[in-house]
């Protein structure tokens, strides 16, 4: 908000500061070994947790592809995904996270995915509490984040990605997500029904890339087009998949 | 080389030093500027009625209240200081408000109302240059024009058994000094003014602001240093003229600090420029013609437009030898903020198309771009890039081979090729004149003082923009005298006590300070060893100057207090000019300097990032006075270059900015830059060089793009002719087939 | 910066807060930058103000011992924590080792970033005194120097850490 003051947006007449409820700020393991973190929780204590870093390293490494540690350090990561555009956002999409609010008539849940749908909260004056990830113990992760220089940028392209395989080596469950800029990311969800069930073949994956830059839809500014964008976020989600086959 | 802590360090590296946008004053007021809200327009009204009613509003300028001359500019004053009828750009001002806190001044700006008639807006020199474009000035749209001939080009031509032609484009850079615009003016009660702000030439801005309020200029003190960085970009006036009218109109202290954005909104940046170069070569690789032309965009107003393209003119066959030259500039005015000074001085423009010119024809001819260079390069006692004769060095050979074995080396050692990067490396050497050139006034001088407390004060008109000239200073007079630093007091940036040495620019500011030193020694140590012969009653030729005083046979006979003590001060000044070529030829520079970059990168093939992973830089600038100095000017230039090859580019969308801030405007963090930066320091001159060390304040910034760009050739094999470097470009080159077996 | 210069005056709030080991009381507007407090309101100089929206850290501070830049800092966020200033890691008589290293490597020019530079050296060094050179591009991600090219900041740290 004060980012948007020195760009000319005032303050509203009244601002209520949550900072103090110690509760919207903890990490705790849930009793099925999920992970749920408080909304309030500053983006490099969530980083740097040590459950987090255990059992979900790959929201560790996408926390540190925002800003820098400054930043980090008073940003919340409950800010970020209300931001709808924020670089913690597509691991969280991969890892099909739920989100709890607190509304007028108790808690209510639901999937990052449906919130970000309809990017509204679920009821009115809802206060977002807490995300809840599970760990990806049996599946493969992977994330990346392109902008235009190395670190503290806005994004161009993000991407992220959940993979289980079955025995015989096909796709058991896939979860692709590719955002960047103003785009919000957005899960592939036909992409991923084109794979389920699927033996990784480079012919398979080759055949992929139309269909990724379809899905991702993902638009374009002064500084990088969409087509670009586009054919980002297929070349590192295909080379994801090709180089764990 | 000596590496010696510099005297400012300790104040800054513990936050003690205070800038001129620290500073604050009793009763003082703080100010903001009015900029126009459209790139182009006729001004029909403008009210201050409703914001002069806001309680804590003490003053509002419009154009009514500039006293004498409505105008600035360093050559030509053609930049309004307030707007009257016309607006030529976002950044022109249109009334500025002193208030109580910077909050009312900000709320009264959105109450002045102004009506505007927008007009066309000339957003690129194309439409600037159309016959149906309105004339932005009463001379028309063309600023100025500036060329080079030599030879029958023509007939050059036909005889060449190869030709590469190309156009290359450049983007707008924001010099991106850390401390924005600001500083503190102060009405005097005896009538004067001090100012207090940052600036590249303190008695250039005495004359300028003398020229708007109609004042004196002894009546005007400038305190122009230290500056949080400037690299040109405050040689120009930007907010003095409003802190002074408001301090005169109110009789308090104001204060203005641009903001980041106000800073992006008003102030001049580096000229884009689109160069085509056409360069022939014979069978035996020899360059046999080369025609340039130049188009820059200068924005609305002059500044320094002029002498950017007389620079570039003059670099465009930078240091080779070629029978047949044609060059041709165009600086044209349009609505896209204001071009002007910045570090490079249209040479690292000019010198991104020649060296991608040379690697071009290497790969036409089939032959090493190296050897290509080592053929066509000027040795010592070659004429400069106009013809002129210039100080004989052979610095340009030097720096090539340094870069030459730099660059073999770093090809014997690629990184492991792995499955989605590829890595290259690239050579570019250049030329760079120091000084403002011939037919321009650069005059330069020093003073040299025993004081009545036993300092020797040596005393500038130079400036301290962080380049480090106070470090220069202090090393070149001890080393001079054979005196230590505690004995010295060191004087600058403040009109009321220095001498003129003209503007500190140009890469001017070491040579100057060395080459008054040579002057001013002889004299003041004759008379100090007079006196202490007097004082001390032994003869004048057994004394010499050492630490703290007078020297006989290894011991201190008389300290320079004790000489000081109930003397008139003793004072020794020098005047001269910045050493010219004997030729009367305009513009043309006397002494260069000379650089070879090697440059490695990395290219992503699935995002067509570039990371440049290595870069050495070999210069030849004559001694280094200080090494510290020295190697942050060069690694800092190249970094800054490397920020102009890869991801700098003041973006403007129709005469407005795209980007506002340092989260659109990128410049390089420490990520981007390799983590081991290198460079060698070629020191030598010839015997007969009596022209000591050059400035290296731009040469690290000059010849990095062109490296940089033909590493990206040697990775995957294209040839970039655009700055930034765009990642989409590179990443549809590939598409393009030459690396079309790892694509999907 | 857009104020309601009205609103933001009427509505002033009393923080307490310790700057560099002294307790501070001021009267301000809640939502006064932690910057201008410490610039205009403490007269503290040493923290820098350049792009005013997070993104190149020249006002870098210590907040209870964590890096934080004071432009995007709003003054009630201060109460009851401890802050650090360039200003608390030196006095007349000594300087901070880090300081120490920046002047000897020349890590610093123009040295309007340095402010900035030596708090994120200090909260790197603290957590970690023998940083990789991985820790160094991290720590140092939030703060930009447009003087030196960072070869000066760098080795400047691996000299503080060696020392």
């Amino acid at each position: 908000m004060q980012m948007q003051r020195e760009q000319g947006v005032s303050f509203p007449p009244h601002l209520i500061s949550l900072e103090r409820i110690q509760e919207l700020a903890d990490i705790e393991e849930t009793v099925d070994g999920s992970i749920r973190i408080g909304a309030l929780t500053d983006l490099e204590s969530c980083r740097t947790h040590p459950l987090v870093r255990r059992k979900c390293p790959i929201l560790s490494e996408a926390i540190g592809a925002i800003a820098s540690p400054a930043v980090r350090n008073r940003g919340t990561i409950g800010g970020n995904v209300l931001y709808g555009v924020g670089d913690a956002i597509p691991v969280l999409l991969a890892l099909d996270a739920r989100l709890s609010w607190f509304c007028e008539n108790g808690i209510r849940s639901e999937w990052i995915n449906d919130y970000l749908s309809k990017q509204e909260a679920p009821a009115k004056a809802a206060i977002l509490t807490d995300i809840t990830v599970a760990s990806p113990v049996k599946g493969r992760c992977f994330f990346r984040k392109i902008g235009r220089r190395e670190t503290f940028v806005p994004s161009v392209v993000t991407v992220a990605m959940y993979r289980e395989m079955t025995d015989r080596h096909t796709i058991k469950e896939i979860r692709m997500v590719a955002g960047g800029g103003v785009n919000t990311p957005r899960r592939l969800k036909m992409c991923e029904r084109e794979l389920i069930g699927k033996e990784l073949t480079d012919d398979l994956i080759v055949s992929l890339s139309a269909g990724i830059k379809e899905e991702a839809a993902l638009i374009g500014d002064v500084f990088a087009s969409a087509d670009y964008r586009r054919t980002v976020a297929a070349n590192l989600l295909l080379a994801a998949l090709q180089s764990d086959r | 080389m000596e590496k010696k802590i510099r005297p400012d360090g300790r104040e800054k590296v513990t936050g003690r030093l205070k800038y001129l946008t620290d500073l604050t004053f009793p009763e003082m007021l703080w100010a903001k500027v009015l900029r126009s809200a459209y790139p182009h327009a006729r001004i029909l009204s403008l009210s201050t009625e409703k914001a002069r009613k806001l309680p804590g509003v003490r003053a509002i300028i419009t154009h009514e209240d500039v006293p004498a001359l409505n105008g600035f500019g360093i050559v030509t004053p053609d930049q309004p200081v307030l707007c009257k009828d016309v607006v030529r750009y976002v950044g022109d001002a249109l009334a500025a408000v002193a208030a109580d806190s910077i909050e009312i001044a900000a709320r009264a700006l959105e109450l002045i109302e102004v009506h505007y008639e927008p007009l066309p807006v000339l957003d690129s020199p194309e439409k600037a240059l159309a016959k149906s474009a309105p004339f932005l000035h009463p001379g028309g749209n063309v600023l100025h024009r500036a060329g080079f001939q030599k030879g029958d080009i023509q007939a050059a031509f036909s005889q060449c058994a190869k030709i590469v032609e190309e156009t290359y484009e450049v983007p707008r850079q924001l010099h991106a000094y850390m401390e924005t615009e600001g500083g503190v003016i102060v009405p005097e009660k005896d009538g004067s003014l001090t100012v207090y702000v940052g600036t590249q030439h303190g008695f250039k801005d005495r004359f300028q602001l003398s020229r708007i309020l109609g004042m004196p200029e002894e009546k005007i003190r400038i305190i122009s240093s230290p500056m949080g960085g400037s690299f040109g970009g405050k040689d120009e006036l930007n907010i003095q003229p409003y802190g002074a009218l408001l301090a005169l109109a109110t009789g308090r202290p104001v204060k203005i600090h641009q903001t980041r954005q106000e800073s992006m909104r008003s102030s001049i940046k580096r000229h884009p420029m689109k160069i085509t170069m056409k360069t022939g070569v014979d069978q035996t690789g020899r360059l046999r013609a080369h025609q340039t032309t130049i188009t820059a965009d200068t924005g609305a107003y002059a500044t320094l437009g002029p002498a950017i393209l007389d620079f570039a003119v003059e670099h465009a066959c930078g240091p080779y030898i070629i029978d047949a030259v044609d060059t041709k500039g165009l600086s044209v005015f349009t609505n896209n903020g204001v071009s002007g000074e910045f570090r490079g001085f249209g040479g690292n423009q000019i010198t991104f198309a020649l060296e991608g010119q040379m690697d071009r024809l290497a790969a036409a001819i089939g032959m090493d771009a190296l050897e290509l260079r080592r053929l066509n390069i000027r040795r010592k006692e070659d004429p400069g890039p106009l013809g002129q004769r210039i100080a004989p060095t052979n610095g340009a050979l030097e720096v090539l081979e340094s870069a030459a074995r730099v660059y073999h080396a770093k090809k014997q050692h690629m990184p492991k090729r792995s499955t989605w990067k590829r890595t290259g490396t690239g050579l570019a050497v250049t030329m760079h004149g120091g000084g403002l050139g011939f037919g321009r006034m650069d005059p330069a001088g020093g003073r040299l003082s025993l004081t009545e407390n036993g300092k020797v004060e040596i005393a500038f008109g130079f400036e301290e923009a962080g380049q480090g000239i106070l470090a220069v200073i202090e090393a070149v007079t001890t080393e001079a005298l054979g005196c230590k630093k505690e004995d010295l007091s060191i004087v600058i940036g403040d009109t009321a006590f220095v001498p003129s040495s003209g503007s500190t620019t140009a890469s001017r500011g070491t040579s100057m300070v060395w080459h008054s030193l040579q002057r001013l020694k002889g004299p003041f140590i004759k008379q100090l060893l007079q006196g202490a012969a007097q004082r001390t009653g032994i003869e004048e030729e057994e004394l010499s100057i050492g630490p703290g005083g007078i020297w006989k046979e290894g011991r201190c006979m008389l300290s320079f207090e004790s000489l000081a003590a109930g003397k008139e001060p003793i004072v020794v000044s020098t005047q001269f000019d910045f050493p010219v070529s004997p030729d009367p030829i305009d513009s043309a520079h006397f002494l260069y300097t000379y650089s070879g970059v090697v440059a490695q990168v990395e290219v992503d093939l699935l995002t067509g990032k570039i990371k440049v992973t290595e870069l050495h830089q070999s210069t030849a600038a004559g001694p280094v006075v200080n090494e510290l100095g020295y190697r942050g000017q060069i690694e800092g230039g190249g970094v800054m270059a490397l920020g102009y090859t890869l991801m700098e580019d003041v973006v403007m969308k129709e005469g407005q900015y795209a980007t506002e801030n340092l989260d659109s405007y990128l410049i390089p963090g420490i990520g981007d830059v390799p983590f081991q930066l290198e460079l060698e320091a070629i020191e030598t001159l010839p015997l007969e060089d009596h022209y000591g060390p050059r400035g290296v304040g731009e040469i690290g910034t000059v010849a990095v793009a062109p490296a940089v760009a033909n590493a990206i050739y040697d990775a995957i094999g294209f040839r970039v002719s655009c700055l930034p470097v765009k990642p989409e470009a590179v990443l549809q080159s590939m598409e393009r087939g030459i690396l079309h077996e790892n694509r999907f | 910066m857009k104020t309601d210069s009205k609103r933001e005056e009427t509505e002033m709030i009393q923080v307490s807060f310790q700057l560099n080991g002294e307790p501070v009381q001021l009267t301000v507007s809640p939502v006064m930058r932690a910057v201008d407090l410490i610039r205009n309101e403490l007269g503290q100089t040493g923290t820098k103000i350049s792009c005013g929206i997070g993104r190149c850290g020249a006002c870098s501070i210590l907040l209870n011992g964590r890096l934080a830049v004071s432009c995007l800092t709003l003054a009630y966020q201060l109460e009851g924590i401890s802050v650090e200033t360039v200003e608390g890691l030196s006095d007349q008589s000594a300087i901070h080792p880090i300081q120490e290293a920046f002047l000897e490597e020349g890590g610093f020019q123009c040295g309007y970033c340095t402010p900035g530079m030596v708090m994120a050296a200090k909260c790197l060094l603290d957590s970690n005194p023998k940083p990789s050179e991985a820790a160094i591009q991290e720590a140092f991600s939030g703060n930009l120097c447009r003087c030196t090219g960072y070869g000066g900041i760098i080795r400047s740290v691996q000299r503080a850490c060696s020392s």
